[in-house]
């Protein structure tokens, strides 16, 4: 690994923490357990777009458990976490398949992994099915925020294009 | 490996969000006014409580955390929570069955069930 991608990976990280921290605070409207935007997803998918699928691995598990110990959240951490790597690797197995104007699509399967993972440790966690109530919503909410933040990605992708092209 | 196609990716999306939103439509009708309130925490049902007495009660979590659960006008919400999101307080009342109240950080889940009397069936029938 050179020093210039170590570097990227460490400025990624950091970016993705502090996006992570900042979204922490700001309470949605919506009232729905495990329902947020995750915009620190828009770096996991640009660093499998312009590093690799390992490289944003490594950056994806190093924000969750940095971020939810700053936040103090361990029991948030477990979520994050199983979450998060579902989400990683279904856009991991799908990068191959996937044309650069379809990473909404990338995103949104992500999202439905994310939202999956974070319920199936709801369920484990509280002991309940009855968890499983909010199964439909929260699938649905994750095409919503996955939209949401593949667009945000193709749009930082587009821009950090025409920034190299002027470098 | 090339990309696939638009079409290839769109058939299960649309899919999904079809069989999620049958799923919320089954959901919503299936709600019915249930009898008895549930509280579980961490897998275990610690009470059932009748849903038609006023009651305030509270629950401690293992990790120092606590929700204040009251039952008042035939329907139970979260009053008081120690937890940063408050998701719990915040998503209000119900006396419906199917619509659990989770407090996730104190794994505290609190549901209405038809209890005794009113069988899950009865609309059916």
């Amino acid at each position: 690994m050179n020093s210039k991608k170590l570097t990227t990976m460490a400025m990624l990280t950091a970016i993705s923490m502090i996006v992570f921290l900042i979204e922490a605070q700001i309470p949605l409207p919506i009232a729905i357990p495990g329902v947020k935007l995750g915009i620190a997803n828009v770096i996991t998918l640009f660093a499998i777009w312009t590093l690799g699928w390992k490289e944003a691995g490594a950056i994806l598990i190093v924000r969750v458990v940095l971020g939810n110990l700053i936040i103090g959240n361990v029991m948030g951490m477990l979520y994050s976490l199983a979450g998060g790597v579902l989400c990683w690797l279904i856009m991991a197995l799908l990068k191959p398949h996937m044309g650069r104007n379809q990473i909404w699509l990338m995103s949104i399967f992500g999202a439905l992994g994310h939202n999956a993972g974070q319920l199936a440790v709801a369920v484990w966690v509280s002991g309940t099915v009855s968890m499983l109530w909010y199964a439909p919503v929260l699938l649905l909410a994750a095409v919503v925020t996955g939209f949401f933040t593949g667009q945000c990605t193709q749009a930082l992708l587009n821009h950090m294009d025409k920034l190299r092209s002027r470098l | 490996m090339s990309p696939k196609p638009l079409k290839f990716w769109l058939i299960p999306l649309v899919l999904v969000v079809l069989v999620c939103a049958g799923l919320l439509l089954f959901q919503m009708l299936h709600r019915q006014t249930g009898a008895l309130v549930r509280v579980t925490q961490d897998g275990q049902v610690v009470g059932e409580y009748p849903l038609d007495q006023p009651r305030t009660l509270r629950f401690e979590s293992k990790s120092g955390g606590y929700n204040v659960v009251v039952i008042q006008d035939g329907a139970v919400k979260v009053a008081e929570a120690s937890c940063p999101d408050q998701i719990c307080v915040r998503k209000g009342p119900t006396n419906q069955t199917a619509d659990p109240i989770a407090c996730l950080p104190n794994g505290l889940i609190v549901e209405v069930v038809a209890g005794e009397g009113t069988s899950q069936l009865d609309g059916v029938s």
